[in-house]
């Protein structure tokens, strides 16, 4: 495909519909009023304060019912601050019930049972997903991690949506959720034992080397597709209409510095809630490489799941010095306590090349997993593991492998943070 | 006027710092809407209500960051929730030119207008009948001409992610030059 070519025609398509001379603004500034005031002088404690009373009825939750392989939630149910719904729809003769949800300033998630028909129970399936709120306080980033559990006639799930908050965000979210659930026939899986099949590329596309699709092989609910699409025996819109108190963030800005082989690393701002921790993260590049940090965040006891690094401006060529902004699944119970944030190295890919493909290859192998390892036509290459002993992390293992495609640049750099 | 000044002007409340923001991105934000959309009044609106969002939330605004992407960021998604409600798709026509010649073809002579008007439309059929996202990812990838990973940090998903819905297009963009070329 001649992407160049794709690029002129969607320039030529856009300047012939929308003319270089075109104007809002005189239809704007009738809409305009003064802007609001970002709620800086409430008190955190008191909004908590009546979530609790809120929330107090909802004491017979039960939580114990799911399996969360997600810190940030976890903390979130130990504090009580989930919302019990049990609400249900059935469509098709699939029965979807919404049992909790939660939301604060950095995600929304929300938990469900599945009761589907015999026809399609272990079917895997797609799902597509809406979230609002008749307010317009937040947009939809993404869908970001979770979990499921269960048999094959009642599933339960975890759904975790990043978010961002506006902020005249009320108190209370009156919200909608509308879910389509796509089932797919099922397919031969190439690897008979371990969990589940493990795909993905790597190699040419920046920090780490490539992605895994290793989670997906935990007892999630199959492929999650981006929003709006879903394949196979479509099923739905389930519609939800909710209330979901919002919890705001706690901002903090410790402004921490921190020096470890002639290296200076900022720690600038967190972004606090129950749930999840948005750290950003400055430092001297060591050389004009593509680098990032191996960043890890310990809430109290608790160690953090790093759920994602974005950074916060576009590279630009002769940069000595780059801003980052790490997102963590990290539980803050209300409670003081301390976060401790390292990095330990910095860390940056390496060209895909056949000699590194094959040294990846290698190192699964090493531990008795069997793996395809194609070119991808110039694009790095594909990989499919097909093969592994029972108890293996497969996941943790291709995580590892991808090391030979990293460079590192050794740390560490702590930050200590005390969180009120 | 650089972008920090403006939002300054706006954070103190004049609202000639949003004057001039929408003065400097308005063409390539509603360009980039329209692309996603496929309908002129509904990507003025989108763009739009983006800049009275940036309007209501300045405060928040951190201003050691670049608004370009931050902005396009909100132009993107809610042109996608736009596209998605309005239910814009075109199905899947027979009788459609032939993709092959579209993208490896020598380009037209710019002479031809006609020819040129023929291609257009047949790159706006097949962006129709894409999903609002996978349209997004072509926009941003080939329009706004972001990588990968600049994607990624726009939309906050990881790179895997934008990797996935770029495949997933370009998929769908060869099965269309196979259906309608006849290619199999």
């Amino acid at each position: 495909m001649n992407e160049q070519r794709i690029r002129e025609y969607l320039q030529d398509i856009a300047r012939q519909e929308i003319a270089d001379n075109m104007t809002l603004w005189e239809n704007m500034k009738a809409e305009l009023t003064p802007p609001r005031r970002a709620r800086t002088t409430r008190s955190m404690s008191l909004v908590l304060a009546s979530l609790f009373m809120m929330l107090a009825a909802a004491a017979a939750f039960a939580v114990a019912r799911f399996q969360v392989f997600d810190p940030g939630i976890e903390g979130a149910m130990a504090a009580d601050l989930v919302t019990e719904l049990g609400i249900s729809q059935t469509i098709a003769d699939v029965t979807l019930m919404l049992d909790w949800a939660y939301a604060d300033a950095n995600r929304i998630a929300i938990g469900y049972s599945l009761t589907p028909p015999e026809r399609l129970q272990g079917a895997p399936m797609d799902q597509s997903v809406m979230l609002t709120d008749d307010a317009g306080s937040f947009t939809m980033d993404g869908i970001g991690g979770g979990g499921g559990s269960g048999d094959l006639s009642e599933a339960q799930y975890i759904a975790s949506y990043g978010v961002t908050f506006f902020d005249d965000a009320p108190e209370v979210l009156h919200m909608r959720l509308e879910m389509t659930l796509g089932f797919l026939p099922e397919v031969e899986t190439p690897m008979a034992e371990g969990g589940g099949v493990v795909t993905g590329s790597g190699g040419g596309f920046g920090y780490g080397g490539g992605s895994s699709s290793a989670e997906e092989a935990t007892p999630a609910p199959g492929i999650r597709l981006p929003m709006g699409s879903v394949s196979g025996e479509q099923v739905g819109p389930f519609v939800f209409e909710f209330d979901l108190p919002f919890i705001p963030a706690l901002e903090l800005t410790p402004t921490q510095t921190v020096e470890a082989n002639g290296v200076t690393m900022t720690l600038e701002r967190m972004s606090v809630t129950p749930s999840m921790t948005v750290v950003d993260l400055c430092f001297d590049l060591p050389t004009p490489d593509d680098w990032m940090p191996d960043v890890t965040l310990t809430a109290g006891e608790t160690e953090a799941f790093l759920a994602g690094w974005g950074m916060q401006d576009l590279p630009v060529p002769g940069e000595t010095r780059r801003c980052g902004t790490a997102t963590f699944y990290a539980p803050y119970l209300l409670e003081p306590t301390t976060f401790t944030i390292t990095a330990a190295a910095l860390e940056t890919s390496m060209d895909f090349t056949a000699d590194r493909a094959q040294r990846f290859e290698e190192v699964l192998r090493a531990q008795g997993i069997a793996v395809d390892v194609t070119d991808a036509g110039g694009e790095g290459f594909n990989y499919s593991i097909v093969g592994a002993p029972d108890g293996v992390d497969v996941g943790r293992a291709v995580e590892e492998a991808f090391d030979v495609f990293k460079e590192k640049f050794a740390g560490p750099w702590t930050f200590t943070v005390a969180i009120p | 006027m650089e972008d920090l000044q403006s939002i300054k002007q706006l954070k103190s409340g004049d609202i000639g710092g949003l004057e001039a923001l929408v003065q400097k991105y308005q063409v390539q934000a509603v360009r980039t809407a329209y692309l996603i959309t496929h309908d002129r009044a509904l990507a003025e609106d989108v763009v739009q209500a983006a800049y009275l969002r940036v309007y209501r939330s300045i405060e928040r605004f951190d201003v050691r960051r670049p608004f370009a992407p931050y902005f396009l960021r909100i132009v993107v998604n809610e042109a996608v929730q736009a596209a998605r409600r309005a239910g814009r798709q075109m199905p899947l026509a027979d009788d459609a030119p032939d993709w092959d010649m579209l993208l490896n073809a020598d380009a037209p002579d710019p002479q031809d207008e006609v020819e040129a008007s023929e291609l257009r439309e047949t790159v706006r059929r097949a962006l129709l009948a894409l999903s609002p996202e996978q349209r997004a990812a072509i926009v941003m990838r080939y329009y706004l001409d972001l990588s990968e990973m600049e994607m990624s940090d726009l939309l906050a998903v990881p790179t895997g992610t934008i990797k996935w819905r770029l495949h997933a297009a370009r998929k769908q963009l060869r099965g269309l030059l196979q259906r309608w070329t006849g290619e199999g």
